[in-house]
C-alpha cells in the first residue's frame, strides 16, 4: 500500500523486508537444532537478492520466516513495514520441485491461486496468457506436466506465481534441479521477467555464480547455526556477463567466504 | 496424426490382447486334448468342452439355473464391495485428518484384518442368518482393509511445499482437500478398490462355502457332495469372469478419472 504513493515514492525503500535477530531452533527427537542465530537482513523494494550458502545452513527457513510459514524462535520480521505475524499477503512463491498439480493441464496449473483466492478467472485468463507467451509456455497451454521437460515445468511453476501479481516473489533453489544450460536460459528470462515487472525478489541458490548474474544484494550465510557473514552489493551493470573479469572475482570472493577454494 | 496415433493404438492392444486370447486357448486345447487322449476320468478332471457345455446348459437332462446363482452372487460382492469402499474411504479420512481417530481406529482396522474372515463367517450366521446378508458382511470385512490403507496413504502422500503453496494463497482445508489432498489420492484410491473389487469376491465366496442355498460358492459346494466336478469347474469359471469384468471395470473407472 504504502509503497505506491507517486513517483518520488517509487525509489527503493531502506527495508521492504527486515528480519532482526532472527534466530531459529527446530525441536526433534534428537534434540534441539540450530537452524539460524542472529539474521539480519535489510532488502529494499524491488530488489533482487539472493541467499548463498552451505547445504541445512537455513535459506529454506528464512524464506518461509519470510513468507510467514513458520515462526522464528526470537527476532522479528518486518514485511512492508508491518510485522509478520501470520502469512504475508500477495506474495509468490517457486520451489526447487515444481510442485504443479499432475492431473492439471499448464493453463489450469497457473490458473490455481486464482481459483483459490476466488477471483474473477475471465479476467485473470489473459494475463495467463500473456505469462505463458513470456516464458515461452505458448502451445503447451494444454498439456500435462508429465508432458513437459523440468525447464518447462519450472516456467509453469513461475507463471503459477507470478499469475496474482505478487510484489514479493520468494525463490527456493527454483533452478537447482535443471541442467546447467536450460539454468543458464531461466537464469536470463528470470531478470527479463523482475525487469519488465519489478518485483522484490528473495533467491535461494546453492550457486554462487547464479547468485551473481542475478542479485543486486547477496547474503552470504555460514554453516549451521545459520548466520549472514557477509552482505555483498553486486553493482556490476545488467545484462551481466559470467566471463567479465569483475563477474569473476565477486564469485571468487564469495566463495572464499564460503570456504571453497576457487573453482566455479 | 491422430487417426494414426489411433490406429496405431487399436494396433497395439489387437497384439496384447490376441497373446493373452491364444495363451488361453492354447491351455484349454491341451487340456482338452491330455484329457480326451488319456481317458481321465471326468469326475477328477472334466474337459473344458464339457465344462462349457455345463455353463452353457448344453447338456441333455442337466440343468443350472446360472442366472439366478450369478446374480445371487453378484449382488453380495457389488453390495460388499460399496459398502467397504464408502466406509474405507470416510474412514480414511477420519484416520489422516485426526491423530486422536487415528489412535483409536487404526489398531480396530488392523485387528480386524489379521482375523481370518473364513472363521468369522460361522459367527456372521449367527448374527444375520443364512441369508445373502452375512455374505455381503464378510465380503466387506475382506474389501475395506485395502481400500482405508491406499486411500490414507494416497491423502497422506503430498509434498510440504505444495501445502505451503495453497497455505500462501490463503487456501480453506476444504480447498486443500478438493483442489489437492483428494484428486492426489485417486491413484491410491484407485488401486485400493481394484484390489478391494478382488477381494469382496473371495469374501461373497467364502461366505457361500460356510452356508448358504444359492449362489456360485453354493454351487461349489453341492458339486463337491454330488462329485459334479464339470459343474464346480463351471461355477469356477463364472467366478473367474465375474472376478476380471469387475476389476476390469474399477480399473477402466480409474482411467477415466485420470482424464479429469
Amino acid at each position: 500500500m504504502m509503497s505506491h504513493l507517486g513517483m518520488y515514492e517509487a525509489k527503493i525503500l531502506p527495508s521492504y523486508i527486515q528480519l532482526n535477530n532472527v534466530a531459529k531452533i527446530f525441536y526433534t527427537k534428537g534434540g534441539k537444532v540450530e537452524a539460524l542465530r542472529d539474521v539480519n537482513m535489510e532488502i529494499g523494494e524491488n530488489q533482487f537478492v539472493s541467499i548463498v550458502g552451505p547445504s541445512g545452513c537455513g535459506k529454506t527457513t528464512i524464506l518461509k520466516i519470510i513468507a510467514g510459514l513458520t515462526e522464528p524462535t526470537t527476532g522479528e520480521v518486518y514485511v512492508r513495514g508491518q510485522k509478520v505475524v501470520n502469512i504475508i499477503q500477495n506474495v509468490g512463491m517457486v520451489f526447487q520441485s515444481p510442485v504443479l498439480l499432475k492431473w492439471r493441464t499448464v493453463l489450469k496449473n497457473i490458473m490455481l491461486p486464482i481459483e483459490i483466492k476466488k477471483l474473477s478467472e475471465k479476467e485473470y485468463l489473459e494475463k495467463a496468457h500473456n505469462l505463458i507467451e513470456l516464458t515461452g509456455l505458448k502451445g503447451f497451454e494444454d498439456k500435462y506436466p508429465n508432458e513437459l521437460s523440468g525447464g518447462m515445468q519450472q516456467r509453469v511453476s513461475i507463471c503459477r506465481a507470478l499469475i496474482t501479481d505478487p510484489d514479493i516473489l520468494l525463490m527456493d533453489e527454483p533452478f537447482g534441479a535443471l541442467d546447467a544450460l536450460t539454468r543458464e536460459q531461466l537464469n536470463r528470462e528470470l531478470i527479463n521477467i523482475w525487469q519488465y515487472k519489478k518485483k522484490t525478489v528473495v533467491f535461494v541458490t546453492h550457486s554462487v555464480n547464479e547468485a551473481v548474474y542475478l542479485s543486486d544484494k547477496i547474503f552470504v550465510m555460514s554453516p549451521r547455526p545459520g548466520t549472514v557473514i557477509e552482505e555483498i552489493n553486486v553493482d556490476l551493470p545488467r545484462p551481466r556477463i559470467r566471463s567479465d573479469p569483475k563477474f569473476i572475482a565477486l564469485v571468487e570472493k564469495i566463495l572464499k567466504l564460503l570456504g571453497v577454494a576457487v573453482d566455479a | 496424426m491422430p487417426e494414426k496415433k489411433i490406429l496405431s493404438r487399436i494396433k497395439y492392444l489387437l497384439v496384447t490382447h490376441s497373446l493373452s486370447i491364444i495363451t488361453f486357448m492354447a491351455i484349454f486345447l491341451i487340456w482338452e486334448v491330455l484329457v480326451q487322449t488319456l481317458n481321465i476320468n471326468r469326475v477328477v478332471l472334466p474337459a473344458p468342452s464339457e465344462i462349457v457345455s455345463v455353463m452353457l446348459n448344453l447338456q441333455k437332462g442337466f440343468y443350472v439355473p446360472w442366472e439366478k446363482h450369478i446374480s445371487v452372487t453378484l449382488f453380495e460382492i457389488l453390495a460388499g464391495f460399496s459398502l467397504a469402499s464408502i466406509i474405507g474411504i470416510i474412514l480414511a479420512m477420519l484416520i489422516v485428518y485426526s491423530l486422536i481417530l487415528e489412535r483409536i481406529l487404526l489398531p480396530l482396522i488392523v485387528f480386524i484384518e489379521v482375523l481370518p474372515k473364513i472363521a468369522v463367517a460361522p459367527l456372521f450366521l449367527i448374527w444375520v442368518g443364512y441369508g445373502m446378508e452375512p455374505k455381503i458382511g464378510i465380503a466387506f470385512l475382506i474389501a475395506f482393509f485395502p481400500i482405508v490403507v491406499s486411500t490414507a496413504n494416497g491423502l497422506r502422500e503430498i509434498e510440504q511445499d505444495l501445502l505451503d503453496l495453497m497455505k500462501v494463497y490463503g487456501a480453506t482445508k476444504m480447498q486443500v482437500f478438493f483442489k489437492v489432498r483428494f484428486p492426489n489420492a485417486v491413484p491410491h484410491i484407485m488401486s485400493g478398490l481394484s484390489i478391494g473389487m478382488a477381494s469382496a469376491v473371495i469374501g461373497a465366496i467364502v461366505g457361500e462355502f460356510v452356508a448358504a442355498n444359492e449362489g456360485l460358492g453354493f454351487l461349489i459346494v453341492n458339486a463337491q457332495y454330488q462329485l459334479l466336478t464339470a459343474m464346480a469347474f463351471a461355477s469356477l469359471f463364472y467366478i473367474a469372469i465375474i472376478g476380471l469384468v469387475l476389476y476390469g471395470a474399477v480399473v477402466a473407472f480409474g482411467n477415466l478419472l485420470k482424464r479429469f
